[in-house]
């Protein structure tokens, strides 16, 4: 059974922003890649996932961010990541996440974006 | 300096990994490690569990196990992490694509990449039916 996890959303006329609380890890990554997908399956083409109340992330929730990427460009969409710490962003980075998924500084930066 | 090493045995679940966080965050504060050290073990031990409980191939009668061992030797923070979950060496794993678009980017296999990335070193053993992998990080 998965873990929990806090999701806190957020909405700003047509900019959907989440907030992941905590850890994510794969005990409760799918909790996370069902809240994303409810949110593209229902439409949703702006959304920012701000990352500032987040202290870890594993592969196992990068992996839900590449697949939601994917299901918002198949609707011409945009997802945004932004408010990553160091340790966080410099896993982006290895990966070479940064490159396919847009990483900016803060949710400001981030609506400027979109 | 008293050596404060970390020994614990895992139970076969994900549910686990919340425990072996709070070690890790434990032996950090013991031993006054940077932020970077925490997350990166942290995410090393998140992934080489998930990937054994995930992958492992336990043998039918056999409790699974899995032991993780934290210490710090000459300057440098010694993980080791023991399974029985078959043999495995991932030390032969090849990496990830990390470099096409979105649309064409494998989803999965990163987990292993990120670790070996992040480790100064990185080693593998098959002891006495247990793959032993050995990684080290620098202190300075």
């Amino acid at each position: 059974m998965a873990s929990k996890l806090e999701v806190l959303e957020e909405r700003e006329s047509d900019i959907l922003t989440l907030v992941p609380v905590g850890r994510v890890d794969s005990s409760n990554a799918p909790v996370f890649e069902r809240v994303l997908k409810d949110w593209i399956d229902d439409g949703e083409t702006n959304i920012i996932v701000d990352f500032s109340k987040l202290s870890f992330i594993s592969s196992s929730g990068m992996r839900v961010l590449l697949i939601g990427a994917k299901g918002v460009r198949a609707i011409q969409g945009n997802l945004i990541l932004c408010g990553m710490r160091d340790s966080i962003r410099e896993i982006f980075s290895i990966s070479g996440f940064d490159t396919i998924i847009p990483v900016v500084k803060d949710r400001i930066a981030a609506v400027d974006t979109i | 300096m008293i050596t404060r090493d970390f020994n614990v045995t895992v139970a076969a679940r994900v549910s686990e990994l919340r425990n072996l966080s709070a070690m890790v965050e434990t032996f950090g504060e013991a031993h006054d490690l940077p932020p970077r050290t925490n997350f990166i073990i942290n995410l090393a031990l998140e992934e080489l569990v998930t990937n054994t409980l995930v992958h492992g191939k336990f043998e039918h009668g056999v409790d699974p196990q899995i032991d993780v061992s934290l210490s710090i030797h000459d300057g440098r923070v010694i993980v080791v992490v023991q399974s029985n979950g078959g043999k495995f060496d991932p030390t032969k794993n090849t990496n990830p694509d990390t470099t096409s678009e979105l649309d064409s980017r494998p989803i999965g296999g990163l987990g292993l990449h990120l670790v070996k990335s992040q480790a100064d070193a990185f080693s593998y053993e098959f002891v006495d039916g247990f793959n032993r992998l050995t990684l080290e990080y620098n202190l300075s």
